[in-house]
């Protein structure tokens, strides 16, 4: 009910002070975008976040605040919820990486509100900037990590010695049934000695096969695990993972530039796994470039070979040495003070098990780039 | 003129190679135009080059290091553009893909607010205010 006097005009104008007094105090960055991209409100915490005051943006597409491939893209995923109602981010929230004034990328969980204002649609977005996470978090993070660390050697160990019990049972009895064709050949062997001898290195074979099945079983048990193969979009893949390889690195100032051929956007492949790959090789090169003057991270994908997508990672650290470079897929081989040198080996293990390959050459300003393949998926988009 | 470079200093028997502390982020943001009456934070270039003692673009540090000199380019709702700088004469040209764009800063310091201007491919020349460098 309308208090009499009390004009339209005025309960506008109050709506929009109650509105201010939001946009100045909530902690997360809130922004509104009207339904073609356009800013229209930026919050205090926005401004901090971003590095711009509202004057500056309001009017502006929201997409300046994104990196690619997402600033292209954002004015098509606005088209597309509009024309088909179907919500991607909308309630739904993601992890993503957004571009501070200073050129840097940082990574942010996305929240996203839709609304209608005066007859017309408003979409609210909630930042939570990743980096700045309490120390808390940060230490939990680092907790979780050693226990993975240690968890990772426990199961390493117990596998080491199942391994060694399993195949120790058929190698003695090789070793028996070699020996005693040995002592049989010896001297003058009769017929039957060498027939007795013949026998005992048919079971040698039998037994050696039986410790080659073992290791195979081992392998099998090993690869397969519990692994599920979709059709995934690369771009969010590689956008997620890199969000998160970046936590904790905005001070480092790594000028990130991502690269992504929207041709080539689909592939059939166990999410978690892929993106564990990612993870690595892009903290890897995070971690190869402290040193560095220039610290600079391309990601790109390419169409090719036919087939197949091309996903490369190129750093402008110091570059792998020569000792290192033959040996740097091989499990615990590693140039780091810590770690267990198995992230790049597990990555080979991954990459083949879709069918791909990994590698790595050196870079255009000294880095490396490692690359790797995967199958592109032949599908539609109708499809999906 | 005094161009600032790379220098070595002696430390007991061993030479140790310093590397010149000018190479610089400079942000450039669209000035006022006829379609930007107000300029556009989100039409930007981010431009490394080295600059001297006077703030001048440093010739010797950038052709010792040319590889080091790049550009990005963030356009509202265009994809990043990312490439080299070059100098051709007095002239700074910013490549990409076969494409170039001209970095018109001439021999004037670079210094906040102080305005450059960029020639695009189609000859039309935008201007740009310097909004930061660090």
């Amino acid at each position: 009910m309308e208090a009499p006097g009390v004009t339209d005009s005025a309960i506008v104008s109050g709506a929009e002070e109650h509105l201010r007094s939001i946009l100045a105090t909530v902690p997360d960055a809130m922004i509104l975008i009207d339904e073609r991209g356009t800013i229209r409100s930026f919050s205090t915490a926005a401004e901090k976040m971003f590095g711009y005051a509202e004057d500056e943006v309001v009017g502006e597409n929201v997409s300046m605040l994104m990196p690619s491939p997402d600033r292209e893209r954002h004015d098509g995923y606005l088209k597309n919820y509009r024309d088909t109602g179907v919500r991607k981010i909308i309630g739904i929230g993601r992890v993503t990486t957004a571009r501070h004034r200073d050129g840097n990328t940082f990574p942010i969980e996305l929240s996203v509100g839709e609304a209608w204002l005066s007859g017309k649609r408003i979409f609210t977005g909630f930042i939570h900037d990743l980096t700045e996470r309490r120390v808390a978090d940060i230490r939990l993070r680092d907790l979780q990590s050693e226990l993975a660390h240690v968890g990772r050697i426990s199961e390493m160990g117990t596998l080491a010695s199942s391994l060694a019990h399993e195949l120790n049972q058929p190698l003695t009895a090789l070793t028996s049934y070699c020996e005693g064709a040995r002592d049989l050949l010896e001297g003058s062997p009769g017929a039957d000695d060498i027939e007795t001898a013949r026998e005992a290195m048919s079971e040698a074979v039998g037994e050696a096969l039986r410790a080659g099945q073992i290791v195979k079983r081992m392998r099998e048990f090993m690869t397969h695990g519990e692994t599920e193969h979709r059709i995934e979009s690369l771009s969010k893949l590689v956008t997620e993972a890199n969000a998160l390889a970046l936590v904790g690195t905005r001070e480092h100032g790594i000028d990130v530039q991502v690269s992504l051929d929207p041709s080539c956007d689909r592939v059939f492949v166990d999410r978690i796994q892929i993106q564990q790959v990612l993870f690595n090789l892009i903290r890897n090169a995070i971690e190869a470039m402290m040193e560095s003057p220039e610290r600079a991270l391309t990601i790109e994908t390419k169409p090719e070979p036919a087939g197949f997508v091309t996903i490369c990672v190129e750093d402008t650290g110091c570059g792998i040495s020569n000792t290192l470079a033959p040996q740097l897929f091989q499990p615990f081989i590693t140039s780091k003070e810590t770690g267990m040198g198995i992230g790049l080996s597990i990555c080979r293990t991954i990459i083949e098990a879709h069918g791909g390959r990994i590698w790595f050459e050196p870079g255009h300003s000294g880095g490396t780039i490692f690359s790797f393949t995967l199958p592109k998926a032949e599908i539609d988009d109708e499809q999906l | 003129m005094i161009r600032r470079s790379a220098y070595i200093e002696a430390e007991g028997d061993q030479a140790t190679f310093h590397p010149p502390m000018s190479w610089k982020f400079i942000r450039l943001e669209l000035a006022s135009t006829g379609e930007f009456p107000a300029g556009s934070v989100g039409r930007a270039y981010l431009i490394r080059l080295p600059l001297d003692d006077r703030d001048h673009v440093d010739t010797v540090a950038l052709d010792s290091t040319p590889h080091r000199a790049t550009f990005r380019r963030h356009w509202s709702a265009e994809p990043d553009e990312h490439g080299q700088i070059t100098r051709h004469g007095h002239q700074l040209e910013m490549g990409l893909n076969g494409s170039t764009r001209i970095l018109r800063i001439d021999d004037r310091p670079v210094r906040l607010g102080e305005h450059v201007w960029v020639e695009d491919h189609d000859g039309s020349i935008l201007p740009f205010r310097i909004a930061s460098i660090r």
